[in-house]
């Protein structure tokens, strides 16, 4: 089969990726081994929160010079970036994912622990924050579904209590929930969210939530709704008589999910063929290109393209491994920037900066990958396989995901 | 906590809340001593708790120590009787391959009848049949009664059970000094690890049974007992690679034995000579992890691409007889010094040396040696009794099944029943990976002293599964503020610690499937949910 890109790996980057050279009338292959980062997301997508010593950044685009030049911003460039932003919006929301915030400065998104986090976008109808220090409301109630265990609500009242804003903890239930939980492991976000997808039942949580006190300004509950569609929330928020608005909660993340979902259904709606549940077992490179790609579910089948796009992620996803030996990208063995020394991958200390989370696959200027010192002219590597930055603590992956994604897109596009 | 068990005099105090210092407290308090434990962390945190977990046959001491041997094989029976929940009886393979000398085995063999030990020579085509996890190059093997047994579990059921006849019980307290006056202990300084505060308890007699840290006790006290601090370390493997105790035929050396207990297996062990100051401070070091994996993948070729959970280390209490640097040529054997006729300190007395498998029997001679000076008749019957869970009645499974039910019998023995599971959120999981229910997690707080996360863990294996507390470890931590009345500061300080005690035993083996789900957990915990470690102040020290 041949393409004009595939792109290996689904998950934000990819699927990015995907959308935008679909757009241009590019013949894509996206090979997806299943879930991706998403599933464990928040429902923001950051650009930069924090700088490299751990301060809180408030101009993502201002810092962004300041980052170390292995960080992928800095192979894009800051003025690049900004467009890149505009352009990463706008493709949000032909998939139906509506997002708010500003790239000329950050807003800050409520954790499941009630702390707040500096963010970019989010999705509409989830509670943020303007500021770092007080939060919109003086008091709300929080709403959890009796049962839910991953929604620490003591360690969110305590949060919002301590921005100044008075919280009331208030536990809901309807009979169709209660029946469900007479299986414990029913009680998973994307479990509930099922069930509160139809207008019944909606109704109901809308009832007893329009039961409650009137005094708080709003009532905040965790993401177990619009699993699917974003219009359940509307739906909701409509029966609601206060401002309605959600918090994530812990995996799986129901607003992830959803923008999988809809990534998804745009780029196969845009004639990119999605191909799920499989993975790319090896490729052969000739030449400093590489010619083919083989898969686990078409074993006898070469899949060819002009350009290859990497974004198969880090560690978690399987982008990059490890063993007793060192650190190796999985399909090709392509150069990796980390250490061989075994000793220096991690710090004692969980909460330090880990260096392993900023190893990744060594690129050019242009993101393109080398295999033993040599450039691989038509391949590209995109997202969390990059190394050069630490996204647990500076709070970038999203945004590298998806300014990577759109830099290689763009630049196959303007190619040819 | 109850403000008269200060001011209470004590026929007895124990110092230390491991298995010896527990098993202590059960009978001393089933022989009607007024008894009191004060541990200075939480039970099982020193070798306790970072050990195989090997229900010994005594087979693998025949050869080199038949006291040990007979000791353990004697309590081997017993333990399978008063702590049958907390025991897996599934037999071990003593085997011989190509590079060992198979002339050992005759001599094993005898040994161990010597021993009182069934001992049976198979073939080894039968003992692949019998655990076929085996290295299948082996030349000999022998069937012997090992099995294995949960350290923590087998400690609560003791402290459990010294609780039901009277005892006290002060974790978190540590003592600081003495009271001695004209050649008599008096009682002990103690002070509140939690809040600091200084307290003082008296009684007839103390005994020392605090491990390796037994050594530091007795210096306090003025007395001298020299202690062996030998380090051994041990990897887990993520999953049960083995259904049989699997150990090497030969004398014994380093990583020669291979343990599977509950749903993992235990490699181990290395042994080195540490300094005493050290022993707070164990960190498992590279050298031993190759040690310890080309060592154990001799057993067990599976090991070898077997994905390992976490690596620890503990230190034995051996005592210290003559200058073998390994240690392994020192006797297991327990010691039991009357400070009165070695030092003329009265009413002080060190129960030291053993080991697990022998716990019970330490208490039974540290116990009689106490009752002989407090003048009390009363027999040892720790080793007819059942211990709470094992009694004989059976566990009715109730009729609308519960999810965790198999799980919790398997925990709690015969106490299942009176974990709360009335309701669904009582029966809500808060682990899936060891099935831990809210009932569960409520009915630990409640019974079993605990305050924290990793009390929790030890207590009903939270955590401990293959993800390591990606998740339970939030939802416990929310359970844990709202019944302990905790602040959610502390809480939080408490869930950081919690990660990073488990990263403390994850990146010494940081690589493969370990590194990428410690890289999850630090998406989840601290990208997703932005936890962040805990300021110094909100710190505390415990291993």
């Amino acid at each position: 089969m041949k393409f004009d890109n595939i792109i290996i790996g689904g998950g934000l980057s990819g699927l990015t990726c995907g959308i935008r050279l679909s757009q241009e009338g590019k013949k894509v292959a996206i090979i997806s081994a299943g879930q991706s980062t998403l599933h464990f997301g928040s429902g923001s997508l950051d650009l930069l929160g924090y700088d490299e010593e751990g301060n809180t950044v408030e101009h993502p685009l201002d810092a962004i010079d300041h980052l170390n030049k292995n960080h992928p911003y800095r192979k894009i460039g800051a003025d690049r970036i900004e467009n890149l932003t505009a352009e990463a919006k706008k493709l949000l929301d032909e998939c139906g994912i509506h997002m708010t915030g500003s790239v000329q400065k950050n807003h800050y998104r409520i954790t499941p622990m009630g702390v707040l986090k500096p963010t970019w976008l989010t999705l509409e109808n989830y509670a943020t924050s303007p500021s770092a220090t007080e939060l919109p409301w003086r008091s709300v109630i929080i709403a959890n579904v009796a049962g839910f265990l991953d929604f620490p609500v003591e360690f969110i009242a305590d949060g919002l209590a301590k921005l100044g804003t008075r919280p009331e903890v208030e536990i809901i239930s309807i009979p169709t929930l209660k029946a469900r939980r007479h299986s414990p492991s029913e009680m998973r976000s994307a479990n509930i969210a099922k069930i509160l997808s139809s207008e019944e039942t909606l109704e109901q949580i809308a009832e007893v939530l329009n039961g409650m006190e009137e005094t708080a300004e709003a009532i905040l509950m965790p993401a177990i709704v619009g699993l699917d569609k974003e219009e359940t929330e509307a739906s909701l928020k409509q029966k609601v008589r206060r401002p309605l608005l959600l918090l994530p909660t812990l995996p799986p993340s129901v607003p992830g999910i959803r923008i999988q979902t809809m990534l998804q259904k745009q780029f196969t709606h845009l004639g990119g063929l999605y191909l799920l549940g499989s993975t790319v077992t090896n490729g052969n490179v000739s030449n400093g290109k590489l010619e083919y790609v083989m898969t686990s579910t078409m074993m006898d089948e070469k899949l060819t393209a002009d350009n290859y796009i990497l974004a198969t992620g880090s560690f978690l996803s399987d982008g990059l491994k490890s063993n007793y030996e060192r650190i190796y990208e999985p399909i090709l063995d392509l150069d990796v920037e980390a250490s061989k020394n075994r000793a220096e991958w991690i710090d004692p200390n969980v909460f330090n900066a880990q260096p392993y989370h900023s190893f990744g696959v060594k690129t050019n200027e242009n993101f393109q990958p080398s295999l033993k010192g040599q450039t691989l002219e038509n391949m590209y590597a995109i997202g969390s396989v990059l190394g050069g930055h630490n996204a647990i603590h500076q709070a970038d992956g999203t945004g590298v995901s998806m300014m990577t994604a759109l830099a290689v897109a763009n630049r196959l596009i303007n190619k040819i | 906590m109850n403000a008269g068990i200060f001011e209470k005099h004590y026929d007895v105090i124990i110092i230390g809340g491991g298995a010896t210092g527990a098993g202590t407290a059960r009978d001393c308090a089933m022989r009607g001593l007024s008894t009191l434990v004060v541990e200075r962390y939480d039970f099982t945190t020193g070798a306790t708790g970072r050990n195989h977990g090997l229900l010994h046959s005594g087979a693998r001491y025949a050869v080199t120590d038949q006291e040990s041997a007979t000791e353990c094989i004697d309590e081997n029976m017993i333990l399978r009787y008063i702590a049958k929940p907390y025991v897996e009886e599934h037999d071990g393979l003593f085997i011989t391959l190509p590079e060992d000398d198979l002339a050992y085995q005759e001599k094993f063999v005898e040994s161990c009848w010597k021993a009182g030990i069934n001992a049976k020579v198979i073939d080894p085509k039968e003992a692949i049949q019998m655990e076929p996890s085996v290295n299948p190059t082996l030349i000999g093997a022998v069937q012997v009664p090992d099995g294995s047994i949960d350290p923590f579990r087998l400690t609560m059921a003791n402290v459990l059970d010294a609780q039901l006849h009277g005892a006290q019980i002060l974790t978190y307290h540590e003592v600081t000094g003495f009271i001695i006056e004209n050649g008599r202990m008096l009682g002990v300084h103690l002070r509140d690890n939690i809040t600091g505060a200084k307290r003082e308890v008296r009684a007839e007699i103390t005994i020392n049974a605090a491990g390796i840290w037994g050594t530091l006790v007795a210096q306090m006290a003025g007395v001298n007992v020299s202690m062996f601090p030998a380090k051994g370390s041990l990897l887990i493997f993520g999953h049960r690679v083995n259904n049989m105790v699997i150990n090497r035929c030969r004398k014994p050396a380093n990583a020669d034995i291979l343990v599977p207990g509950d749903a993992i297996t235990v490699i181990g062990t290395t042994s080195d000579r540490v300094p005493i100051e050290s022993v707070d401070d164990m960190h498992v070091t590279p050298e031993e992890v190759e040690v310890l994996l080309s060592e154990g993948a001799k057993l067990a070729p599976a090991l070898a691409t077997t994905r390992i959970l976490r690596a620890y280390a503990g230190v034995r209490p051996l005592v210290a007889s003559d200058n073998d640097p390994s240690g392994r040529s020192i006797s297991r054997g327990i010691v039991c010094l009357d400070h009165e006729t070695r030092d003329g300190l009265a009413g002080f007395i060190t129960i030291t040396g053993g080991k697990l498998m022998t716990y019970r029997m330490m208490a039974e001679v540290a116990t009689d040696m106490a009752c002989l000076k407090l003048g009390v008749q009363q027999k040892c019957q720790t080793a007819t009794t059942p211990l709470p869970g094992s009694d004989k009645s059976t566990v009715e499974e109730p009729e609308n099944h519960l999810y965790a039910f198999n799980a919790r019998v398997g925990r709690h023995g015969t106490l299942a029943p009176s974990i709360a599971a009335m309701d669904d959120y009582q029966n809500s999981l808060v682990c899936e990976c060891e099935e831990v229910s809210v009932g569960e997690v409520a009915h630990a707080i409640e019974n079993m002293h605990v305050r924290t996360l990793t009390q929790l863990r030890r207590r009903v294996r939270l955590g401990m599964g293959t993800c390591q507390g990606e998740l339970c470890a939030l939802r416990a931590a929310g359970i844990l503020c709202a019944s302990c009345k905790k602040s959610i500061e502390e809480e939080k300080a408490d869930l950081a610690e919690f990660l990073n005690e488990r990263w403390k035993g994850m990146y010494p083996v940081g690589w493969g499937p370990t590194l990428s789900e410690a890289q999850l957990t630090s998406v989840i915990y601290q990208d997703l949910c932005g936890i962040t470690s805990p300021s110094m102040k909100d710190r505390r020290q415990e291993p």
